[in-house]
């Protein structure tokens, strides 16, 4: 079967997260970013051979293996990995496994540019960015990084950034001195037709203006349960995206893991590392679940970039080209896998189709994951990601 | 008579600003190449001599670049381009001979060190090429007791020293504050050093390149010499890397604090002030690492010395500096795309001139390009350092003083920081996790501009009101006590008009009035209704769309 440009990024969307039947597409995104480059190969694409052998001296002599659930084969360390055993447990029937997702490149900032994007264009949006501007665009703001992370190209105007210690907090205290602020607000929004005055640029920048102007006022009248001044903890980021979303204060989150992946040396912590993605992803689906929107939002997880089979010399492991992903939510039909790694732990070409190894198919790339997110969510991936990669 | 200032006021509105061919007239193009050459408006009296003779423009221009501001200027569009002034990571500890100084200081002062060095080299006209050939380096008395050289304290902030650990002259190069900042790991092995070699100083972002397979050989080494795939970037970036040696790869303020936990026994002493961050027994550490032998791009370099002299004669070096100032002054800073061809034309006199950086600075706000560009939003930079020139405001936290017993981050600029800062939410960059700026109004710059507006018109009109008219920077028509009968509040709006937006719009006044009015009814006193119109104007968007 030739594949048209088209009908790849169609199919991979259809494929990749295919909503349980009766279920109507998502309408929320939170992307969670595991940033420094995770080690899938102890859970989402399991090796516990391999694991076992390479990091013999790192598990606590407990046994690396598999577990099995609905359907789903994921590496398992119950002594090592509780939280990660439970989680996945409870939550692999609503999940979607990627496994050989091509990085594009093993440079973080490199990868992880392809990984939020979809493309290897500096100054591109990234996925939080084009959902919030498409399916956000009624919300006080379309997107909100929780992550530190965002890369909103030139989408700003429907992303808000928290700050590492939420100091957003300050901006929205409804506290008020002298100046009014709707007057302020009308001020500007009037005033913005200064900046049409036939100048190249103008009018864009005006129209910017008002956006981000009457934006900027609805955040303020919406309000976020933020603590200026106190650090975001990663738990607290779950429940804060889940109430975001469940507000329709915005409709795409990014939320960091919170954890240590980029262990070139000393690779015990990456045990450690899962753990906490876990918790942070219990707290996540729950919070979600609880206040009736998991089912509408589609929640990505992934690193930009894998890491390599074999430990090097200082008990660390290195960047490598293939990674997971894994989609969770979003009325997915759950208990799937698509995608595969060979024995040489290299991405094994699949079929668009059915999602298993065919060599006649195409290697999942970091551009075709993306478009399968946005065609998930009901957003033209054609239009957003004209430049996305289709794999080697 | 009335003041020069108010005549001004009172002069017919002026005239549109872009000519017909879509360039800027030459009041505009003169506020816009000021902003992004000092961060300020040109004052009232500047922009008057370009209204009454365009021609002035270029004599005004030559006296901005002369400005310390300018040299303001020059340290941020480094610290934009080379992913410096981060503050969202741990700040190293307040310890030893620093014990009193807060910590978020020292930080900054690492990442300044580089970034004096540059401003110093610009401001003594010398060649750019010194940036990496440079023999000495520039420390302030926090990096005097942190690297421990020798200071004098009567002298300027800021001072030339040198390093007396044996490591190679080679300007930024050489200095701590670039590798405290950029670190790397005993696998990394420099590269990431090489690679932010290539990219900062000659935009060719290697690790930006598609890596077009999906598995490595185990033998790693070997594929780095002879898989095509690897090739590509190895090739280039590990001969840099070699010369880096001698370097350690990271002393991070994790390892400063264990180090002083530790009471900097032997094998952590390097890690407490003061910090030796250059071993000279080391710089052929790549040799057991199994690097190829040092060398630039295919050409034969040595060590870190002959490296910045190789990198200052590659044509990229040049062009990447302009690259980098146009990204700074137009706004147009996507290092992947193609630059236009302004950027070769003005590369090719910036050599010419003998690597001139004001002659740079001159000739990119002079050209039609810079003229035509879409109009840009104030940077955070540009906020900061135009509302403390018009009100006196800085939007700061945190501690003066430290007591040395109590964790102190000592004082932080709020629109020049992000770990409390509002740098990234008005659409900066943090130097880490954020390196591409916004350039299009956001939700949270409207924000932060608001509440930044709010703050300074309040200080300014508390300050001017406690001084005598003479004496103010914004309200300097109003009566000793503040009041003001209709004439004198027309005159001072027109102003306030004047001052802020730069330049007179009588119409404008009259629509500051009613506002006026309306808050002086509300508050009940004349200073609230003042804050008012001053914020309102500090909002507008002829202030800091230019």
């Amino acid at each position: 079967m030739s594949w048209t440009r088209r009908s790849v990024l169609g199919a991979l969307g259809a494929l990749v997260a295919a909503p349980a039947v009766g279920a109507t597409p998502p309408k929320r995104l939170v992307v969670v970013l595991a940033d420094g480059g995770w080690d899938a190969w102890l859970t989402l694409d399991p090796r516990p051979e391999m694991v076992s052998e390479r990091d013999q001296a790192l598990v606590d002599g407990a046994d690396e293996t598999t577990s099995t659930y609905a359907g789903i084969s994921f590496g398992s360390n119950p002594v090592s990995r509780p939280l990660t055993e439970s989680f996945l447990a409870r939550w692999a029937s609503r999940a979607v496994v990627l496994r050989g997702v091509w990085s594009g490149a093993i440079g973080h900032e490199a990868a992880l540019l392809r990984a939020l994007t979809g493309t290897s264009t500096p100054g591109a949006p990234d996925l939080g960015a084009i959902v919030g501007s498409v399916l956000g665009h009624r919300h006080p703001v379309g997107y909100v990084d929780l992550s530190g992370r965002g890369m909103p190209g030139d989408l700003g105007g429907a992303m808000a950034r928290v700050g590492v210690r939420q100091q957003l907090g300050w901006l929205l205290d409804p506290t008020e001195g002298a100046v009014d602020r709707a007057v302020a607000d009308a001020w500007v929004r009037r005033r913005s037709s200064i900046l049409r005055d036939g100048t190249a640029g103008g009018e864009a920048i005006a129209d910017a203006l008002v956006a981000a102007r009457d934006r900027a006022g609805a955040l303020r009248g919406a309000g976020a349960d933020l603590v200026p001044g106190a650090w975001l903890k990663t738990d607290s980021t779950a429940t804060l995206a889940a109430d975001l979303l469940a507000r329709d204060v915005c409709a795409s989150v990014m939320l960091d893991s919170g954890q240590s992946w980029d262990f070139h040396e000393r690779a015990t912590g990456m045990n450690g590392s899962w753990e906490g993605l876990s918790e942070l992803l219990e707290l996540l689906l729950t919070a979600l679940d609880e206040r009736g929107i998991l089912d509408d939002t589609l929640v990505l997880v992934r690193s930009e970039m894998g890491r390599t089979p074999w430990r090097n010399p200082l008990g660390g492991t290195d960047h490598w080209p293939v990674g997971s992903a894994l989609l969770l939510g979003g009325g997915l039909d759950g208990g799937r896998v698509v995608g595969a790694t060979g024995d040489d732990h290299a991405a094994l070409p699949v079929s668009l189709t059915t999602g298993l190894p065919d060599p006649t198919g195409e290697v999942i790339s970091y551009g075709h994951l993306a478009a399968g997110v946005l065609a998930a969510l009901g957003v033209d991936a054609r239009l957003w990601l004209p430049d996305a990669p289709l794999g080697l | 008579m009335l003041p020069p200032l108010i005549a001004l006021a009172c002069a017919p509105a002026p005239a549109p600003q872009v000519a017909p061919d879509g360039r800027l007239d030459p009041v505009a193009h003169a506020a816009r190449a000021s902003l992004v050459l000092r961060g300020v408006r040109p004052s009232a009296e500047e922009s008057a001599r370009v209204r009454r003779d365009p021609e002035a423009l270029d004599a005004l221009v030559a006296e901005w670049v002369e400005s310390p501001l300018f040299l303001e200027t020059v340290r941020d569009v480094h610290a934009q381009a080379w992913w410096l002034r981060s503050d969202t990571r741990a700040d190293p500890p307040s310890a030893g001979p620093l014990l009193l100084t807060g910590s978020s200081e020292i930080e900054a002062a690492f990442q300044e060190e580089p970034l004096r060095l540059v401003s110093e080299i610009v401001a003594d006209g010398r060649p750019y090429t010194d940036v990496v050939t440079a023999e000495h380096t520039m420390i302030d008395a926090i990096l005097a007791e942190a690297y421990g050289l020798p200071f004098d304290p009567e002298g300027p902030d800021w001072q030339p020293a040198t390093y007396t650990d044996g490591r190679p002259a080679a300007g930024v190069l050489s200095t701590n504050g670039l590798w405290l900042r950029h670190v790397s790991g005993v696998a990394n092995a420099h590269r990431s050093r090489a690679s932010w070699l290539a990219r900062s100083l000659l935009c060719d972002d290697l690790s930006a390149r598609d890596l077009p397979v999906t598995s490595i050989p185990h033998e790693e080494g070997e594929a780095l010499r002879s898989d095509p795939a690897c090739q590509g970037c190895h090739q280039a970036m590990d001969p840099i890397a070699a010369q880096l040696y001698g370097f350690r790869f990271a002393v991070r303020p994790g390892d400063m604090r264990i180090a002083w936990l530790l009471d900097c026994r032997d094998d952590v002493a390097h890690a407490c002030y003061p910090l030796d961050l250059y071993e000279p027994s080391q710089s052929d550490g790549w040799i057991e690492q199994g690097l190829p032998t040092p060398s630039f791009y295919g050409l034969p370099s040595e060590h870190l010395g002959s490296l910045g002299r190789q990198v200052a004669a590659d044509p990229r070096f040049a062009t990447c500096a302009v690259r980098h100032f146009w990204g700074w002054f137009t706004q147009d800073d996507a290092y992947g795309a193609v630059p236009p061809p302004v950027v070769d034309t003005l590369a090719q006199g910036f050599v010419e001139s003998g690597f001139d950086t004001k002659w740079l600075a001159r000739a990119l706000v002079s050209s039609p390009e810079f003229a035509a560009a879409p109009p840009q939003v104030m940077r955070s930079e540009q906020l900061a350092r135009w509302l403390f020139d018009l009100t006196g405001f800085r939007w700061t936290i945190g501690e003066s003083e430290c007591d040395g017993v109590t964790a102190c981050g000592g004082v932080r600029d709020l629109l020049l920081t992000d770990e409390l800062g509002m740098r990234t939410l008005a659409g900066g960059q943090d130097g880490w996790d954020v390196v591409v700026s916004d350039h299009t109004p956001t939700p949270t710059q409207q924000l932060v501009l608001s509440v930044a507006a709010e703050l300074a018109a309040a200080h300014v009109v508390e300050a001017d009101l406690a001084v005598p008219p003479e004496s103010r920077r914004l309200l300097s028509a109003l009566a000793p006590d503040g009041t003001s009968d209709v004439e004198a509040r027309r005159a001072q709006l027109g102003l306030l008009v004047e001052r802020i937006l730069g330049g007179p719009d009588p119409a404008l006044v009259d629509e500051l009035l009613p506002h006026w009015r309306d808050a002086r009814a509300r508050h009940g006193a004349d200073g609230p209704a003042w804050e008012v119109v001053i914020a309102l104007l500090l909002q507008d968007p002829a202030a800091w769309v230019y």
